[in-house]
């Protein structure tokens, strides 16, 4: 659990060791890390919270700063400096002739290729099935609770034609995990609260995506945008 | 004079990494969902035959006459359904406005 890092404000980078303990993923592997988090000027620990199997990082306090990432995310390597990533990915289906309305739930797919946990790379998330979800937050000086929520509106739409969202669900997994950070749901019109995060917290997982397939819509293509939002307050 | 620094994230990323700010910090990600419905066309035979008609949907000898209905399912637009159910006459087309319809039928014996 020993760490050590090089103090800088932005874009330095940090030398942190970490261990990790989870039971079911890793056991008790040490592991030499170089974090380059940006308009930090404290120490970046990652520790530990071993709560039953559920695979959440505890980092040291330090500068206000959040991450979050769905999909392909931003940072570069592992433990190295987060960042944007404007690749919005897509997840689809295309119902076959013979089951459109039948009810037989359709699983998705994505266009993701994130399979690799940008915490230490731990081959996490099976793509394309799986979509990775991940994200952390450190208040800073204070003790906020960062709240991830999604959104969506009501419908998937193709032209004047509409699916409701509410006919697709997700569930989570990760390879490893056992207690997973996030609930399965089904996405309602609107925002659905998916987590909380403590101060200093990391958690991630893997969502799979299925279409319920019980309507019978018209024929066509039908988009809608699922947005994730972490907020610290 | 307060600075206030706003960190509002764009909702078109897959990541977001937000730092710095003494106000409120919201970072978005985001995914797009695809659902493709092909085009497809069912009809099939409901009602008091309830089956293809066999041997077992034969009228008894006190019946002269059986009804049903044609269910179908469409989602490609207005259903046209030609009917012919007797071969000498002609077909004719039936619209449907609807992308699930039920039409029904008779037979008779006079």
């Amino acid at each position: 659990m020993a760490r050590f890092a090089t103090m800088g404000g932005w874009g330095d980078e940090w030398v942190d060791e970490v261990t990790r303990s989870k039971k079911n993923r890793i056991h008790s592997r040490t592991r030499r890390l170089v974090c380059g988090l940006a308009a930090s000027a404290s120490l970046f620990v990652m520790l530990p919270a071993e709560t039953a199997s559920a695979y959440t990082i505890t980092i040291t306090s330090g500068t206000r700063a959040i991450y979050l990432q769905v999909g392909r995310g931003g940072y570069t390597g592992f433990y190295n400096t987060p960042g944007n990533n404007a690749t919005v990915n897509v997840v689809s289906v295309a119902v076959p002739v013979a089951s459109v309305g039948s009810g037989a739930a359709q699983v998705m797919t994505s266009n993701s290729t994130v399979s690799q946990s940008p915490v230490d790379g731990f081959a996490f998330c099976n793509p394309p099935s799986q979509v990775y979800i991940g994200a952390w937050s450190r208040p800073g000086a204070g003790t906020g609770v960062a709240t991830l929520t999604v959104s969506t509106p009501a419908n998937l739409t193709s032209g004047s034609d509409s699916i409701p969202f509410s006919q697709i669900s997700w569930v989570m997994s990760g390879n490893g995990d056992a207690v997973f950070q996030f609930p399965n749901g089904t996405f309602t019109a609107g925002a659905q609260t998916l987590a909380t995060f403590p101060a200093n917290t990391w958690k991630e997982q893997c969502m799979t995506f299925s279409y319920a397939n019980t309507v019978v819509p018209a024929a066509g293509i039908y988009t809608g945008r699922a947005t994730y939002t972490l907020s610290l307050p | 004079m307060t600075l206030a620094l706003c960190f509002s994230a764009s909702a078109e990323a897959g990541s977001r990494f937000e730092a710095g700010a003494s106000a409120p910090v919201f970072s978005r990600a985001s995914i797009d969902l695809t659902i493709v419905i092909p085009e497809f066309l069912r009809l099939g035979i409901v009602g008091s035959f309830g089956k293809i008609p066999n041997e077992t949907s034969r009228t008894s000898a006190s019946e002269t006459s059986r009804a049903g209905a044609l269910g179908v399912v469409g989602n490609g637009g207005t259903i046209v359904i030609a009917t012919s159910f007797v071969a000498s006459e002609p077909s004719q087309p039936l619209a449907v406005d609807t992308e699930i319809a039920t039409v029904a039928y008779a037979v008779a014996m006079p």
